[in-house]
């Protein structure tokens, strides 16, 4: 008996469809959850700077949706997780998605997709397309179990939000030329600026290889809502957001984006009939550490510093908010150095890859390393701190449940059965890659 | 050095920006009081030298420069600034200035659109006065702003795209000159572009699949003619086919005799029209360098070749002015012939 069964009209076939195209531009793998009522497919990059997640719900987007789960000796389980290649479910849904002006013939009735699995059976994720005139596709898969990485954002902290239809959005993201790499927001006495650009500085006859640079401004009445900190620079990847918005402007909806400051996620959602969709990127930008009390680490290390010191020096570093998890000291003293208050467009950004939602073990040490053997104190202030116990993280407002959450019971020794409320499953940001790995080994 | 000027006609701006940027992905322009200039020198190929009439695509034109007469140069890379007049072509005005941004030269696009926002006005509207954006004042300026919007005022998105360029020394330029070619044999008009381009091509495609096994993997040579009594012959002769179309009654154009030094008669075409029909004067041509140059049709301009017997053919593209002053736009293209 399939662990998994589920139905698909045509609409939410094709409505499947571009949520697995937007989850194949940010992974190759996606990751698939299911749960009694609901199922959750997300991806995480590469570089762990960007997170998709569409929540499907069961009664709601599927026209039939059961989920029985599996026993594990005794004890049952309350979900069922696996990773399936993008390539391999695409390449089922491409092209055949509900399209009434299309040639009947072909069109698709339902599918039924149903998950095997358990002791004894073999592990496939069966998809049968049944079509006109009774012809049956039946596509078997197989599939890696694997518990998904869920990135975690603080709404909690998130004190700027705007909100706007998903087809004006995409109407602006059309004006962004290729090939550049952020995307700055700002905003200024009731106008708000996008601007795409790029870091790379090229020279000489390269110089005409620079990507085309394009600011949009609007008006803030252009959006539903808009409640942001005046003056606050926040730099996203923009590839990341032109693949959002692709799939935001396919319906006609609103698009959420919730954030505090920069060097913390951005989230953005919007939701369509029985589907919720729910992105949180990493930010960059210039941190204006206003409201930031100053951290152990960094008052502590300021007040080392000599008097001789030069006091835009000394009082940038004190201001100086958490550092993103994974940051270089270089880049440090860039921000440093650069802080002081700059008028629109933004600044050139140090490289955006220092910023993870999550921190990589592997070369944490390398990205400690001196840059610049000339600025001794900077590397003083940032090896005295013990990386674990470095209230610097990126969810600086991690409660301590979370964090303890980490340690806690693995997820297949039972639990909640709501994901929002499983600590378990929700990993805050910031957590070393080997306590990921550890909690479902 | 400042350039500023508001563009009058973004589809021909960017049909022409298009249309050059098939041979060649920078171009020198050189702006100054009376016209703007584009060059197109690609290392092998058809060179193009476009000289636009500053009122047939700009209006409120503003140049200033220490270089002599006025000048500015630059060295601009077309795809971008393709890109960037595709924001514009819905907009209600564009404009484009030289600028500086982060220490390099730009040439800044800014392009104000009226933004569709149906429906949104509402949603901003009732949103807005729920969640307060700090601004809880009935009587504040949000507060009648809001309301003039639901009135259904159109609001604008202003649009800015900055095409990094490379401003060029007056003295760096100077050695480049317009190609000289003899005195053609033969002129005429050429009949509909598009016609000729999707016979050119498909020639081409045929040429390219039969001689695909042949020893010469080289692009496929048209071979091009016309003689001064309305006759063009478009010619391809490979080992397994032969086809040519010709077209009859076209204008070979007169010369201007104030143009000419020496008398009409005198010129290499006159007496190819003294020898009949049967003189041809004939060019052989790469067919895909032939096709790029053609995608000069979406122009719409009047395109006169002339034909220097087994050495070059020039086009002479004569676009319809705006408002048909004294200046004329024309963009000439120097292709040259293949030896047999």
């Amino acid at each position: 008996m399939a662990i998994l069964n589920f139905t698909l009209g045509p609409e939410s076939f094709s409505k499947l469809h571009d949520a697995l195209v937007c989850l194949g531009k940010f992974s190759e793998a996606i990751s698939i959850e299911a749960s009694h009522d609901k199922l959750v497919l997300t991806a995480l990059n590469t570089s762990k700077s960007a997170y998709a997640s569409f929540k499907l719900t069961g009664n709601k987007f599927f026209s039939k949706y059961q989920f029985k789960p599996p026993t594990s000796g005794t004890q049952a389980k309350d979900k069922f997780y696996c990773k399936i290649y993008n390539k391999a479910l695409l390449s089922v849904f491409k092209g055949r998605g509900f399209d009434p002006t299309r040639e009947k013939d072909t069109a698709i009735e339902k599918c039924e997709i149903s998950v095997e699995d358990g002791e004894g059976k073999k592990s496939r994720f069966v998809v049968k397309i049944v079509c006109r005139h009774g012809v049956i596709k039946t596509y078997r898969l197989t599939f890696e179990s694997v518990a998904p990485m869920h990135a975690f954002f603080d709404r909690a902290i998130a004190r700027n939000s705007w909100s706007i239809s998903s087809r004006t959005l995409r109407e602006f993201v059309e004006h962004f030329g290729s090939g550049t790499e952020q995307l700055d927001i700002y905003s200024e006495d009731g106008r708000v600026s996008l601007t795409s650009y790029t870091e790379k500085i090229m020279s000489g006859s390269e110089i005409l290889k620079q990507p085309l640079r394009t600011t949009i401004a609007i008006d803030t009445l252009e959006f539903a809502e808009f409640s942001v900190e005046e003056q606050l620079h926040i730099v996203i990847s923009v590839k990341d957001f032109k693949s959002i918005i692709t799939h935001a402007g396919i319906t006609n909806t609103i698009v959420k984006a919730l954030y505090s400051r920069p060097q913390c996620p951005m989230q953005l959602t919007y939701s369509d009939e029985g589907m919720t969709s729910e992105f949180i990127l990493m930010t960059t930008g210039e941190v204006r550490g206003l409201s930031q009390a100053p951290t152990p680490n960094a008052s502590r290390a300021g007040s080392k510093r000599p008097v001789t010191r030069q006091p835009l020096e000394a009082k940038s570093n004190s201001e100086m908010p958490p550092p993103p998890a994974s940051a270089a000291p270089s880049r440090v003293r860039e921000d440093a150095n650069k802080r002081a208050p700059r008028p629109s467009p933004p600044p050139p950004q140090p490289s955006i890859q220092a910023n993870e939602l999550f921190m990589s073990q592997n070369d944490e040490d390398r990205r400690w390393d001196p840059v610049n053997d000339d600025d001794d104190e900077t590397m003083l202030l940032w090896d005295t701190g013990e990386v674990d116990n470095n209230p610097m993280t990126m969810n600086s407002s991690r409660n301590p449940n979370q964090s303890q959450s980490i340690n806690g019971p693995p997820v297949n020794d039972g639990g909640d059965s709501d994901a929002n409320l499983i600590p378990t499953q929700r990993l805050p940001p910031t957590q070393r890659l080997s306590e990921v790995k550890g909690i479902f080994d | 050095m400042r350039f500023k000027t508001s563009i009058r006609n973004i589809q021909t701006f960017s049909r022409l920006t298009t249309s050059l940027s098939s041979l060649g992905k920078v171009a020198w322009v050189r702006l100054d009081d009376d016209s703007a200039r584009f060059t197109i020198i690609p290392e092998t190929g058809t060179q193009v030298w476009a000289s636009i009439s500053i009122d047939s695509i700009f209006e409120d034109y503003t140049i200033q420069s220490a270089a002599p007469n006025n000048t500015i140069n630059l060295e601009l890379p077309l795809p971008p600034l393709n890109r960037a007049l595709r924001s514009a072509l819905n907009a209600s005005s564009a404009s484009i200035r030289l600028t500086k941004k982060d220490g390099a030269p730009v040439l800044s696009l800014t392009i104000i659109t009226n933004t569709i926002s149906s429906g949104n006005s509402a949603n901003g509207f009732l949103n807005n006065s729920g969640s307060g954006s700090g601004n809880q004042d009935p009587f504040g300026d949000n507060a009648f702003r809001e309301e003039n919007l639901d009135g259904g005022r159109d609001r604008e998105a202003i649009v800015t795209q900055d095409i990094p360029v490379r401003v060029l020394q007056a003295d760096s330029v100077e050695g480049i000159h317009e190609p000289k070619v003899r005195e053609p044999d033969a002129y005429i008009v050429l009949p509909s572009l598009i016609q000729l381009k999707a016979i050119s091509d498909r020639f081409t495609r045929l040429t390219a699949t039969s001689t695909s096994n042949s020893t010469s993997k080289a692009s496929p040579k048209l071979e091009l003619a016309a003689n001064m009594h309305g006759g063009l012959k478009l010619r391809v002769e490979t080992d397994a086919l032969n086809i040519e179309s010709v077209w009859t009654g076209l204008t070979n154009p007169d010369l201007d005799p104030g143009q000419v030094e020496g008398g009409l008669e005198e010129l290499p075409s006159a007496r190819l029209k003294a020898r009949g029909p049967d003189a041809w004067a004939r060019v052989r041509i790469d067919g895909r360098d032939w096709g790029k140059v053609l995608s000069v049709g979406r122009m719409d301009g009047r395109v006169i070749a002339c034909f220097a017997d087994e050495n070059a053919l020039i086009l002479y593209v004569y676009l319809s002015n705006y408002d048909d002053g004294e200046e004329h736009s024309v963009l000439t293209y120097y292709i040259s012939s293949f030896s047999v």
